[in-house]
């Protein structure tokens, strides 16, 4: 998980995550670096930053496809979603995610 | 016989010995003793209580567990009726006494025979527990096996695994002599035979080989880099005969580019060309190529049975192996394809959105049936169906860990089925995501404050301007404004020792760590209706039940999961364990308690103290 350096993560961050999420998830992450990387850049380019707590809160993101997130996101485009999803990572509740 | 017809043969047989287990069906057997024993345990109670209770036992409920002249019981009644309830002056005659005396000693006779009957009948359903995942896992190994030898396009050698998993029929003693001297005969035909075709030689690979082969394909640095860091399990696993093999096909349907890279060696370690082409060809008639399934090797591996696979995954064996440089291995073996569809039929008539052909939504679709079910049932019980629609929820945490013991504290520190905040409900999440470090930190400040100020605290608004989680709020901002630092284990550590007690230490309630053993072995999700007539549970129900809330009590001002309590107390009372200590430890289980909370709660718990009964 060495990769998620580049996105500004301390290992004493990436010691956080493995920590906090469970094997299958870390398999994931390890295995798949670049769709992984290509949701953290989407999530980057619309502003959420939160990497660090998304990864340990909703690791199930990242097994998804980027575009089907982004899809699921964009769909509520007209509410304030994103800005609660800035906030907290745990708002990806509200949208079922 | 051949090889594959030797080892074909013994996966037969284990699977007939596997299904001759009934692990389920003994399970069923001891559910229904199990309830036996809470009905007698509820008889003998009321009975001791006061012998008049008799004339509101019918004569099929005891008959139903001792031998009794139904004339015996219907003069009795006769006569408890007359005295108690039309105040006649009539007693029981020393006979009749007698009669009830024997029919008490007898029911409490029934109990411990059937308590004893449990525990054998348990014991026995735990040996053949351990029998079957053992029966499992070599029935795993050999259809590997089988899969190896039966493939006309493996060239490899037979290998020190494949003799380790030989050895299940060489050390069989049930095996034939014959059939084993078969086996060693056909062993030396198969290798000398695949020596002669001269494909493949046993040895670990080279792992600049294995990169210059896909190098030749095309693959760039960054897969190279990949291969390196997967180096140790590669070049143990790898046959570059059948790899090439496999580069080969793959590219031949263009379709090489598609697979993700982790996904692709596992494909070339764990698989081969026959299983990859019988997979693509079933999946393009179906126009069902959806690009996820590229990423998804254990799609293009050979499936193994459903209920071997599912168990096997959640061993603990299994786990570990991502550790020890097998985690391509485990990649590959996650979830057939198969069951993944029968996932997202039955989660999608849930209404939930899930969807393999979108990639919405994967990881529960990658989850064992078994553990849906199961959050599913638990998820009912918490009620969480009746606050929010199914379809609402994300999909994901129908895949969380111990749901029921994460709901109870998330009851107990007030994030769900509070009057005053239901969090929970609105963030599911929270479920899986709340470290248990930051439990133990709102379960002392709510302690500490008055209700509307805890959930100022953690809910104030200044952590939002900070961009953190509310766990992450609470690790840091909360904690520190408390004086507490939760930043490392060892801070964590001391933060526990100094604020809170072990109460599943034996020194606090005698018999506890033996009780938790025994909830975290059965696991229960509910509770036996019949364990609201206990005694004991009345109790708490009439003193402590907080009004229209199914999930609460209150003794002082901690709240207490009430399915918690019902959930272990059944479990515990199924057992035959009945006494006070069962009930505290059920009350007290999963909190963190100071000694004067713990002291408050094992006193009004036994019906004394300030918020007792009995004082």
């Amino acid at each position: 998980m060495e990769y998620l350096t580049k996105y500004n993560l301390t290992t004493e961050d990436i010691r956080d995550i493995t920590s906090s999420i469970d094997e299958d998830d870390k398999l994931e992450l390890d295995l798949n670096e670049e769709r992984v990387s290509s949701i953290i850049d989407y999530f980057l380019l619309i502003g959420i930053t939160n990497i660090k707590d998304i990864i340990i809160m909703k690791p199930n993101l990242f097994y998804d496809d980027v575009n089907s997130i982004k899809e699921r996101i964009e769909k509520y485009s007209n509410t304030n979603i994103l800005e609660l999803l800035k906030e907290d990572p745990i708002n990806f509740d509200l949208i079922g995610m | 016989m051949t090889l594959a017809e030797i080892i074909k043969t013994k996966v037969d047989d284990l699977y007939k010995m596997y299904n001759n287990l009934n692990v389920e069906d003994n399970k069923k057997k001891i559910e229904t003793l199990k309830e036996d024993i809470n009905k007698l345990t509820t008889l003998i109670e009321t009975l001791s209580k006061d012998i008049k209770n008799l004339k509101d036992i019918s004569y099929q409920d005891i008959s139903k567990y001792i031998s009794i002249k139904e004339e015996d019981l219907k003069n009795i009644n006769l006569v408890l009726k007359a005295k108690y309830e039309f105040n006649l002056s009539v007693d029981l005659t020393s006979t009749q006494l007698e009669i009830i005396k024997k029919i008490l000693e007898e029911l409490v006779e029934k109990k411990k025979s059937l308590v004893e009957t449990v525990t054998k009948e348990e014991e026995q359903v735990n040996k053949n527990k351990e029998k079957a995942s053992s029966i499992e896992e070599n029935i795993l190994n050999l259809e590997y096996l089988y899969e190896k030898v039966n493939n006309p396009d493996d060239y490899s050698l037979l290998n020190l695994e494949d003799f380790k998993t030989l050895s299940i029929i060489i050390e069989d003693k049930d095996t034939p002599s014959k059939v084993k001297i078969d086996l060693l005969s056909s062993v030396i035909d198969y290798n000398e035979n695949i020596e002669k075709q001269n494909k493949k030689i046993l040895s670990t690979t080279d792992i600049e080989e294995v990169k210059e082969c896909f190098r030749n394909f095309g693959f760039k640095e960054d897969m190279l880099k990949f291969i390196d860091r997967n180096k140790e399990e590669i070049s143990r696993n790898i046959d570059l005969s059948n790899t090439r093999e496999i580069l080969t096909y793959l590219s031949s349907k263009k379709i090489l580019d598609k697979f993700s890279k982790g996904a692709l060696l596992a494909i070339v370690l764990y698989s081969n060309v026959s299983t990859i082409s019988k997979r693509y060809e079933d999946l393009k008639a179906r126009k069902a190529l959806f690009t996820p399934l590229f990423e998804m090797p254990s799609i293009w591996v050979n499936n193994l049975p459903k209920k071997v696979r599912v168990r096997h995954k959640s061993s603990s064996k299994k786990k570990n192996e991502s550790n020890n440089n097998n985690r391509l291995r485990v990649y590959a073996s996650k979830i057939s394809y198969e069951e993944m569809l029968s996932n997202e039929q039955y989660l999608t008539s849930m209404g939930l959105n899930v969807s393999i052909s979108n990639k919405t939504n994967i990881k529960v679709l990658e989850t064992p049936r078994e553990k849906i079910d199961e959050n599913l049932n638990t998820y009912k019980l918490y009620g969480f169906f009746e606050a929010r629609a199914k379809s609402t929820l994300p999909p994901s945490i129908f895949s969380f860990t111990k749901v029921a013991d994460k709901c109870d504290k998330l009851i107990e520190v007030g994030l769900l089925h509070n009057a005053n905040n239901n969090y929970t409900i609105t963030f599911p999440t929270i479920i899986n995501a709340m470290r248990e470090e930051n439990f133990a930190l709102l379960y002392k400040l709510k302690r500490e404050n008055s209700i509307d100020n805890y959930y100022n605290l953690i809910f104030s608004q200044y952590y939002k301007r900070n961009i953190q989680s509310l766990n992450s709020c609470l690790t840091t901002k909360c904690s520190k404004k408390f004086g507490y630092n939760l930043g490392t284990p060892e801070e964590i550590n001391t933060f526990k020792q100094e604020h809170f007690i072990d109460q599943m230490d034996d020194r606090y309630i005698p018999n506890a760590s033996r009780y938790e053993e025994i909830i975290t072995r059965e696991n229960p999700i509910n509770y036996q209706d019949d364990i609201l007539i206990d005694e004991k549970i009345k109790n708490l129900e009439e003193h402590y039940r907080v009004d229209n809330n199914p999930y609460q009590y209150k003794i002082g001002n901690e709240i207490i999961s009430r399915l918690k309590v019902l959930r272990c107390y059944s479990t515990l009372k199924a057992k035959g364990i009945t006494d006070d200590n069962a009930l505290l430890y059920s009350v007290t289980r999963g909190m963190y308690l100071d000694e004067e909370t713990f002291n408050m709660l094992k006193t009004s718990v036994k019906g004394r103290g300030e918020y007792g009964w009995s004082i």
